[in-house]
């Protein structure tokens, strides 16, 4: 059962098009596995239909729509629905369930691409998504059970739980559960004992280490 | 500052009191059905007369939005042709079942809007994703659709202005906070917290509305 909801200012940020790509990708993976959420989407892409026909039309030079559609040429990028690539899904990951949104992205990997140790217990495998600056995609894996480094964020985190689950400060999160950490919290996920725990998480600026020992880490953190 | 000061007060004065129970805005029903049947008789027929008129009323609002949105004139009157022609080239595609025609139209060009000006694409929910989760008992959709649109309208309509003005805003500014303070003169802090109000009330009345009030209207 889902607990953990974005707050609907994503949700219209979403729909409304003005988050960056890698943070659309994440609520809408989201979304895709909460119907309450995909609800609040869709209602939301309402209203940008309702702003619409409610704004001043400004005038459009004359168009001779004979010949605009004579010349009509199909294209690839507008007319194709974006469609998930199901077989061509990397060896790592047939076994996982995987969102809708994401298995488009996901379906462009290279078929033999492995999990990249970062430190003990966690593995990640980046995902170049988007253009934003600092804005930082990936697929991470807890091994059940493993204690992650207490850390802050000076942006902002997604982390959107696709099996396993984890516990923190602000508490327990299964698949589906969507934690957003903004750059007041300082905190430290450990991943339940009911296997690895494995999460798309999107990233927004360095993260911070800010326990005792792993500080000094902090110039390596570079992930 | 004095500036904000002043800005804040001409945005203030601006805001006239709306009463709580304003007709709905946008479309009317006698329109959008009338933009159905041109729908159509494009998927059927592809017919160019049915087109010239969706053009003639969605490319000139579309190139509104998308100025607002930060586009220049004549990117925005590109971009709105564009959205158009894929209109035409995806017809039989629409599914009023899924989304009302003016909510799959702003969302063409959305994405246009997105690539164009950012090199991005939006991660798109499919309605195979509806699939997950769930399953749920299946009204008759298009109606369902019809009804939820006109129930945003009127919800919208009957928002204080102040309110109406802020989503507006939000949805046409692009990454909208900034712009709003800009805009407005009122401190950020006011504005996140006035928005979110905005978009609160907006989803506890889409969620109180009783779909058969709007049915027997």
């Amino acid at each position: 059962m889902i607990c953990h909801h974005p707050d609907e200012m994503y949700l219209a940020g979403y729909a409304s098009g003005q988050l960056g790509e890698a943070e659309s990708l994440v609520i809408a993976s989201h979304a895709a596995l909460c119907p309450v959420c995909r609800t609040m989407v869709h209602d939301f892409e309402m209203l940008g239909g309702c702003l619409l026909e409610d704004i001043a039309p400004v005038a459009i030079s004359a168009v001779d729509i004979d010949a605009l559609l004579r010349d009509v040429i199909p294209d690839p990028v507008t007319d194709n629905p974006v469609t998930p690539i199901m077989d061509r899904l990397p060896d790592v990951m047939r076994d996982l369930p995987i969102p809708g949104p994401l298995r488009h992205y996901i379906g462009n990997l290279d078929p033999s691409i492995a999990w990249q140790p970062v430190i003990r217990g966690l593995d990640q495998i980046p995902l170049d998504i988007g253009h934003q600056k600092n804005c930082k995609t990936k697929l991470l894996r807890i091994k059940s059970g493993a204690t992650m480094p207490r850390h802050s964020h000076k942006g902002d985190e997604f982390t959107l739980v696709l099996t396993g689950a984890f516990e923190d400060e602000r508490g327990y999160f299964g698949p589906g559960d969507l934690a957003i950490s903004n750059n007041d919290v300082d905190h430290r996920p450990v991943a339940a004992d009911i296997g690895d725990c494995i999460s798309l998480v999107v990233i927004n600026d360095d993260l911070r280490l800010t326990g005792p020992v792993t500080r000094f880490f902090n110039p390596f953190m570079r992930f | 500052m004095h500036n904000n000061e002043t800005r804040k007060q001409k945005y203030l004065q601006k805001m006239t009191f709306t009463p709580a129970h304003s007709p709905p805005t946008g479309q009317d029903k006698a329109e959008t059905d009338v933009f159905h049947a041109l729908m159509t008789a494009i998927i059927q027929h592809q017919d160019k007369q049915a087109f010239a008129r969706l053009f003639g009323y969605y490319a000139p609002r579309i190139k509104g939005y998308l100025m607002r949105m930060g586009a220049s004139a004549s990117i925005a009157e590109e971009l709105a042709q564009e959205t158009m022609l894929a209109l035409w080239r995806r017809a039989a595609t629409f599914d009023p079942a899924q989304a009302s025609l003016s909510t799959w139209i702003f969302t063409i060009a959305r994405n246009r809007w997105i690539d164009a000006l950012r090199k991005e694409r939006h991660p798109a929910l499919t309605p195979e994703d509806a699939l997950t989760g769930d399953p749920e008992p299946e009204p008759d959709r298009i109606y369902e659709q019809n009804v939820r649109a006109e129930a945003i309208r009127r919800v919208l309509g009957s928002l204080p202005a102040e309110q109406a003005e802020l989503i507006r805003l939000a949805y046409y500014n692009d990454m909208a906070h900034g712009k709003i303070v800009e805009e407005t003169g009122l401190p950020l802090g006011t504005v996140k917290s006035r928005l979110r109000l905005a978009l609160e009330k907006l989803r506890r009345e889409l969620k109180d509305w009783d779909i058969d009030d709007l049915s027997s209207s």
